[in-house]
């Protein structure tokens, strides 16, 4: 498992396959969309992310 | 030969340690705590593609943000271990287990400053680190490297 990967299971408390399947997104295509909801809790995420020093930032839903 | 040992308490040794290793974590603070503008941006990085979010995000969030640093040298919390290395006689390092995930944190920002310090760019780490001509940017590829392993030991560890 790699860095990245560890931090997507610890975070969002997905499956080292989900983790995995995202961080290759991140690696292949330089972003991804690791979750999607409610404001307040994303920026939680991202809050937690950035201490893990990965880049992540907040984006609205297109309406 | 470096040996990492996790004790019956779950705590981390590692010893044996390179000298490089050692080394880069003696550094591993400094990096962290580099006030050059482009260290600070990638260790505080924005935080929302929308400017008005983002500036309400360097008002609220990034304003009291600091970077957990787990320092060598001086003396450790009460019965928390030891988090210094010992150098040069010993070249030992141990930390509770409790700390990995800063630990793991504070790895990781090392890599990213020790990256935006020295303008590598991403072909530079695909280089092989058999091809070091002991300029400034291969000794921050070999210490980046040194870092990522570093890393990946203790997720190995802990999983």
């Amino acid at each position: 498992m790699t860095y990245v990967t560890s931090v997507f299971v610890k975070v969002f408390g997905y499956s080292v396959a989900r983790a995995h399947q995202l961080m290759m997104e991140v690696h292949t295509a330089g972003s991804s969309v690791v979750w999607t909801g409610d404001r307040e809790q994303a920026e939680g995420y991202v809050l937690k992310l950035h201490g893990y020093h990965l880049l992540a930032t907040l984006d609205p839903v297109d309406a | 030969m470096m040996k990492a040992i996790r004790n019956r308490q779950g705590d981390l040794r590692l010893v044996g340690m390179p000298a490089i290793c050692a080394d880069t974590l003696i550094k591993l603070p400094s990096w962290l705590e580099d006030s050059s503008a482009p260290v600070r941006g990638r260790l505080l990085p924005k935080g929302s593609s929308d400017p008005e979010a983002e500036a309400e995000w360097r008002r609220y969030a990034v304003a009291g943000a600091g970077t957990p640093v787990p320092v060598p040298g001086g003396d450790p919390p009460q019965g928390s271990g030891d988090p210094r290395v010992e150098w040069p006689s010993r070249l030992k390092h141990a930390h509770p287990w409790v700390h990995a995930t800063a630990w793991l944190s504070a790895l990781n920002g090392a890599r990213q400053a020790l990256f935006v310090l020295h303008e590598l760019e991403p072909r530079d780490m695909e280089r092989d680190l058999d091809e070091l001509d002991g300029n400034d940017k291969d000794e921050a590829r070999l210490r980046i490297a040194v870092l990522g392993w570093l890393q990946q030991l203790l997720i190995d560890l802990g999983s």
